[in-house]
């Protein structure tokens, strides 16, 4: 168990020092700022004194800066950025057979290539949103309290599906993306429920129905879900993802290309 | 420090009767074989299916039929991986990471504390020569270079049973020398090394046992000397110098043992099957003779010639 807790800490703390010293942190950093900046300049267009000019706020800002920026864009992006790079950036450098060929159980790898890409997806998300909420004023310190549960749930259920994603196959980032592209924006998008096939139709869900009280309007082709629903989704679609990437690494045989 | 691998002649690889498939190809037919310590060299030319052998022993794959054990366990199983060092011929790293940090984390994923990680660290980058040079990144390295901090993670933790794919790729004459001394070492501490390579000469001298892989299957097995000895009734092409060539070629072309003749400037090229037998004849016929025989050389009875005859079966 000892020898277990030795590799298993050793192999979390390099993957998360490779992440956060990464190209990919320091890209995602330019789009959070744009957010933020964005926020800056929309913020002095809406005074924010009495509470009716907060709610009205409110609810733009949750139309613009929650759905459409983070639910929309940067959540998924942060989390497919570190969540194909954890164990798919192995896969892609081929060096997965040097974790492979160690003492340590296979599916020990991917939880353990998991844990260190869920904090940094979780961490980047909600911090760029603190600070986008800070920048925002009243209405986004309102905003902050109110969108974070789907906000986090989300990170979690994207970080942990493109995760899986990784384990599947051997160049993640080209599916995840066109993933992103075809599931989540287009059919995401659609009229009906074929866009409850997509992650995101989950978070703006519990958003609208967090929101509703500040008069916060889904489209009408948009038919949201409960919030308690909304969570129960996103936390399975985490949690079966997670299973499925233990499964999958412990079954899975990985051919290295040839050099 | 943890517990080390355990030491003793039973520590072995087993091939029981392996069958790999890869989709309708075969990449291994039912191969059979055992290894005991020492250092244990698998030949083949490329695609005969020694990259195969390795990912199976290693446990990155599994066999379509049979069995793969190391040390009594199931290859694939983590049990036998700790007891596991692998050297793939995959020429990947974390680039950015200096090559002492990477041996080290590699130690560490075996289980070992930080301390002891570093220690057998450092034990493995002196045992290949790299102590002045592991602090840079991997991405600086020479071929050379690289597959010494190959060989150092694979050594580092000491493991019963070292998997070396191709060791020697890219590495100088002076480089391979040292690198050699270090196989032969490590099979004299009693270690099972499995080192596959297509150049056989190289390593002949430190083989215990080596395996001949030709299409998946496994044609030849032994001591260099007992494969030659089996080879003694194949075909065999032996060169004679003596001081008459054409009545040696016309006394030679009747015998039942010789299959082709042919006169090359002051040598006759002779073609011989069941060369225990030619040889004793040839010495009747040498003391008889009114010519002299002045030399015989055979020109494949080397490591490379086994691997040419065997490749060329049918």
């Amino acid at each position: 168990m000892i020898r277990f807790g030795y590799a298993w800490t050793a192999l979390v703390s390099a993957t998360f020092h490779r992440l956060w010293w990464s190209l990919h942190s320091l890209l995602l950093v330019f789009p959070a700022a744009a957010i933020c900046l964005f926020v800056l300049r929309w913020r002095g267009r809406f005074p924010q004194q009495e509470p009716e000019q907060i709610v009205h706020t409110l609810s733009l800002f949750t139309e613009v800066v929650v759905i459409y920026m983070f639910a929309s864009f940067l959540v998924p992006v942060v989390a497919l950025s570190f969540g194909t790079t954890g164990l798919g950036g192995d896969r892609e450098e081929g060096t997965l057979v040097f974790l492979l060929t160690r003492g340590i159980p296979r599916w020990s790898i991917s939880l353990g290539k998991l844990a260190a890409t869920l904090p940094l997806v979780v961490v980047f998300t909600v911090a760029a949103y603190w600070a986008t909420c800070r920048l925002a004023g009243p209405a986004g310190q309102l905003a902050w309290q109110a969108f974070l549960p789907p906000l986090f749930w989300g990170a979690v259920a994207y970080g942990c599906f493109f995760h899986l994603l990784a384990a599947l196959v051997r160049y993640p980032t080209i599916i995840a993306v066109v993933y992103a592209l075809f599931v989540e924006t287009l059919l995401g998008n659609l009229p009906g429920v074929i866009k409850q096939l997509s992650i995101s139709f989950y978070i703006r869900s519990w958003i609208y129905r967090i929101g509703e009280p500040w008069g916060v309007e889904p489209p009408s082709t948009f038919l949201p879900i409960s919030a308690a629903g909304c969570a129960a989704v996103l936390m399975s679609v985490a949690g079966a993802s997670v299973l499925l990437s233990l499964w999958v690494l412990q079954r899975k045989e990985y051919i290295e290309k040839e050099s | 420090m943890n517990d080390l691998a355990p030491r003793d002649d039973s520590a072995q690889v087993v091939f029981d009767r392996v069958t790999r498939f890869y989709g309708p190809v075969i990449g291994l037919n039912e191969v059979s074989f055992t290894l005991p310590p020492g250092v244990t060299v698998l030949f083949g030319a490329n695609g005969a299916g020694k990259s195969t052998v390795m990912r199976l022993a290693s446990g990155q794959i599994r066999p379509s039929l049979g069995r793969v054990q190391l040390l009594g366990r199931d290859a694939w199983s983590t049990e036998a991986k700790r007891h596991l060092g692998y050297c793939p011929d995959v020429d990947r790293f974390y680039e950015e990471m200096p090559g002492r940090d990477f041996v080290r984390l590699m130690v560490r994923l075996q289980g070992y504390s930080p301390r002891q990680a570093r220690h057998l660290a450092e034990e493995a980058l002196a045992r290949v020569d790299m102590v002045h040079r592991a602090h840079r990144p991997l991405r600086t390295y020479s071929q050379g270079m690289r597959q010494r901090i190959k060989l150092a993670q694979a050594l580092a933790h000491r493991p019963q049973v070292l998997l070396l794919d191709e060791p020697l790729a890219g590495v100088d004459p002076g480089g391979r020398h040292t690198l050699l001394e270090l196989f032969a070492q490590l099979g004299d501490e009693g270690r099972c090394v499995l080192l596959s390579t297509h150049m056989l000469r190289e390593v002949e001298s430190l083989a215990r046992q080596v395996l001949v892989l030709v299409q998946g299957r496994l044609v030849a097995q032994g001591t260099l000397e007992q494969i030659r000895q089996w080879l003694d009734d194949q075909p065999l092409l032996l060169a004679l110098e003596a001081d008459q060539q054409r009545p040696l070629a016309r006394e030679l072309i009747g015998w039942e043992e010789v299959l082709s003749v042919q006169v090359e400037g002051p040598r006759v090229l002779v073609r011989v099957q069941q060369a225990g037998s030619f040889y004793q004849k040839l010495n009747h016929l040498a003391a008889q003779a009114p010519w002299q025989l002045r030399r015989l050389e055979p020109l494949d009875v080397g490591a490379d010639a086994v691997f040419r005859y065997l490749n060329q079966r049918p």
